[in-house]
């Protein structure tokens, strides 16, 4: 339990870093809603498709980039509980902008 | 010879007895615990043989006699006191009448008025004097009471001395302080031999002596030939929850205790009908029942008890059994913190002694985790209100203790406030909701005896506390927050999410309303509180996530500014 609490510390802070300042006010948003809605549906390769594609395009340069695919690989795919537990910590993350 | 200390068994029905002894003595003598613990200690055989039989004889003819007076008194001056009511009531009407009435009226009316105010006058000259016979009433027992104590010591020291006489030489002594006694049988024995006939005082002395002495030649003696029957095996003669030799005639299947094997399980010394005869008086009476709180320790049970005398007095019989005893008991946790003693208690409760109307014992213990909860004065404060949940009130202290959950509580004293703009306390709901949260997490903890298990209730309060302040300031945010959101329109979405126990539906409502929020670092706030408190936290997350729904149905001018941040 209190690894899997740990982990989640992890992802949410590693999106946060990789995702929390990636592009404008509205692609953030954009992004978020995308991802809520793929939660919502349940919808593990569909949240992981977006998140992919948004690491994608803003990991340059970006060690975090690799330390957060990593730490989602080894909880990807996982049960409709944990996944909705992973898909918040990377949302929370992202809409703390970085600051934690 | 030195006493042993009153001590309970663990028999609540002996225990029940020795408390009663307490509470005769002290009626009668004005003795307390202690001072008869240490008179017992000190003189055990004059308390239990001279003193004791002296207090049975005052309590059940002066006292008893006093309470029917004044009883009867009182029911007097209630109906009076309605008829005066209505007379009052018409004198209103008629002067009512008389402003408005033509003049031709007015000495038809004056003469009626007249008339009433003079009946007024004479229902209340009647009811003063009603009063000063109470009052005599009262002068007259304690001038009683004060008499017998004044005696009591050299007349039990002579009586006592006087023994192998049958107190042939104290008799005179004995008749100028108990002679004018009528005894009036009390509810809880029948065709008891000291009652039935009416026996003289002095002679109801000698049986009682003889009966706590065990010496059946003696009584019977007194009995003329007559032998001894419960005086040996005590049987519903002398208590209806005990055995009756008539109505079981199977009862060698369970052969009843005999008065000496019952003298072997109480406190060494103690005469077993000491314990028979003062049953009755461990009760006290609250319309509908007579109740005793019963916890197996002397001390606590006779303080907890005598708080529940002071309660029922000053209550003037309008509060409820329920919050008469829970109060007595409180009071008594946050006096002496005597958390330990209280896991194991009964409320012990009977309609009618004589045909053993039981109406229940009720297993009432308060876990030591819930004990030490209470015993902090801020929590039981906010939670020791009422707050409406739509079809009544409820008392939170009262449901905490029977321990229930207080979630259900909450969520609908919310919904009704939700729902018809109703008031919503924060207080209470935030504690109440905390304190939930940290029973829950104690129920699903998998480890036992580690550090935490014996800290727990040392720690309780103040993680209940700490919740509180995170749930307040969250709160307090989301409230700023409302407005951007426009929070009103979530509020029921996100309480059918909470009610289908779906904290997928109600993270993603939230979040996306979040999204339109302009204060980033309000979202921030509640974001984290979020992530800690809903997301990672299995057990209780329902309790915490309420809170935000009360932050969104706004509020919260009873929290005052307690909003400090809690991170952990």
């Amino acid at each position: 339990m209190s690894v899997q609490r740990e982990k989640l510390w992890k992802i949410k802070k590693l999106s946060g870093e990789v995702l929390g300042k990636a592009g404008s006010n509205n692609y953030q948003q954009k992004l978020v809603f995308d991802l809520l809605n793929a939660v919502k549906a349940n919808d593990q390769n569909e949240f992981l498709w977006i998140l992919l594609r948004a690491i994608n395009a803003h990991s340059k340069d970006n060690p975090n980039a690799k330390k957060l695919a990593s730490a989602l690989m080894e909880v990807f795919p996982s049960s409709e509980a944990e996944f909705e537990k992973v898909a918040y910590s990377v949302i929370l993350g992202i809409m703390a902008g970085g600051g934690g | 010879m030195g006493g042993e200390e009153l001590r309970f068994t663990g028999n609540w029905f002996i225990d029940a007895g020795i408390l009663g002894f307490v509470n005769l003595m002290e009626e009668v003598y004005g003795w307390d615990l202690n001072e008869l613990q240490r008179r017992i200690k000190e003189e055990p055989e004059k308390v239990y043989y001279g003193y004791f039989p002296l207090a049975y004889l005052f309590h059940h003819s002066v006292y008893h006699k006093y309470i029917k007076n004044v009883q009867d008194l009182k029911s007097q001056i209630s109906d009076i006191g309605k008829k005066l009511r209505d007379v009052e009531n018409s004198l209103k009407t008629l002067n009512d009448e008389l402003s408005k009435s033509p003049r031709k009226m007015e000495k038809k009316l004056r003469k009626q008025i007249e008339k009433s105010e003079k009946k007024a006058n004479e229902l209340r000259t009647k009811v003063e004097e009603l009063s000063k016979k109470i009052d005599q009433e009262r002068h007259f027992l304690e001038k009683e009471q004060k008499n017998l104590q004044e005696v009591s010591k050299d007349l039990v020291e002579e009586l006592l001395n006087d023994e192998e006489n049958n107190f042939e030489n104290a008799q005179e002594r004995l008749f100028q302080t108990i002679g004018h006694y009528e005894l009036q049988i009390p509810k809880d024995h029948r065709n008891f031999f000291l009652y039935n006939p009416k026996k003289k005082p002095i002679m109801a002395f000698q049986y009682l002596y003889w009966l706590l002495k065990m010496n059946y030649d003696r009584l019977k003696e007194i009995k003329k030939g007559k032998l001894p029957t419960y005086e040996k095996i005590p049987d519903s003669t002398i208590n209806p929850f005990l055995y009756s030799p008539v109505e079981f005639p199977n009862v060698s299947y369970t052969k009843p205790l005999t008065v000496e094997q019952i003298t072997k399980m109480l406190p060494a010394g103690m005469p077993a009908y000491a314990i028979f005869l003062s049953f009755f008086n461990a009760f006290q009476w609250i319309p509908g029942s007579y109740v005793m709180i019963y916890t197996p320790e002397l001390q606590s049970c006779y303080a907890i008890n005598k708080r529940l005398k002071v309660h029922i007095q000053s209550s003037n019989g309008k509060a409820m059994l329920f919050r008469l005893t829970w109060s007595a008991i409180i009071d008594e946790i946050v006096e002496t913190k005597a958390r330990f003693s209280l896991e194991n208690l009964y409320i012990i409760e009977f309609e009618n002694i004589e045909n053993q109307k039981l109406k229940g014992v009720e297993y009432v213990g308060i876990p030591k985790l819930h004990a030490s909860i209470i015993l902090d004065n801020e929590i039981r404060d906010a939670i020791n209100t009422s707050i409406p949940t739509g079809d009544s009130n409820v008392w939170l202290l009262g449901e905490f203790i029977k321990q229930k959950t207080l979630y259900p509580l909450i969520s609908k004293h919310v919904w009704n406030a939700v729902k018809d703009n109703g008031f919503l306390n924060w207080k209470a709901s935030f504690y109440a909701l905390a304190i939930d949260a940290k029973l829950r997490k104690e129920g699903t903890s998998r480890t036992l005896f580690d550090k935490a298990f014996f800290d727990r209730p040392k720690r309780a309060a103040v993680e209940a506390k700490d919740f509180y302040r995170d749930m307040v300031h969250v709160a307090a945010v989301l409230k700023e927050l409302s407005q951007e959101i426009n929070g009103k329109n979530i509020i029921h979405p996100l309480f059918s999410a909470l009610r289908r126990h779906n904290r997928n539906a109600f993270v993603n409502i939230l979040l996306k309303a979040l999204l339109q929020a302009k204060s980033k670092d309000k979202v921030a706030t509640v974001n984290n509180y979020l992530f800690r408190r809903v997301l990672n936290n299995d057990e209780s997350w329902e309790d915490f996530a309420l809170v935000l729904i009360i932050g969104l149905a706004g509020g919260g001018g009873d929290v005052g500014s307690e909003g400090k941040v809690v991170e952990d």
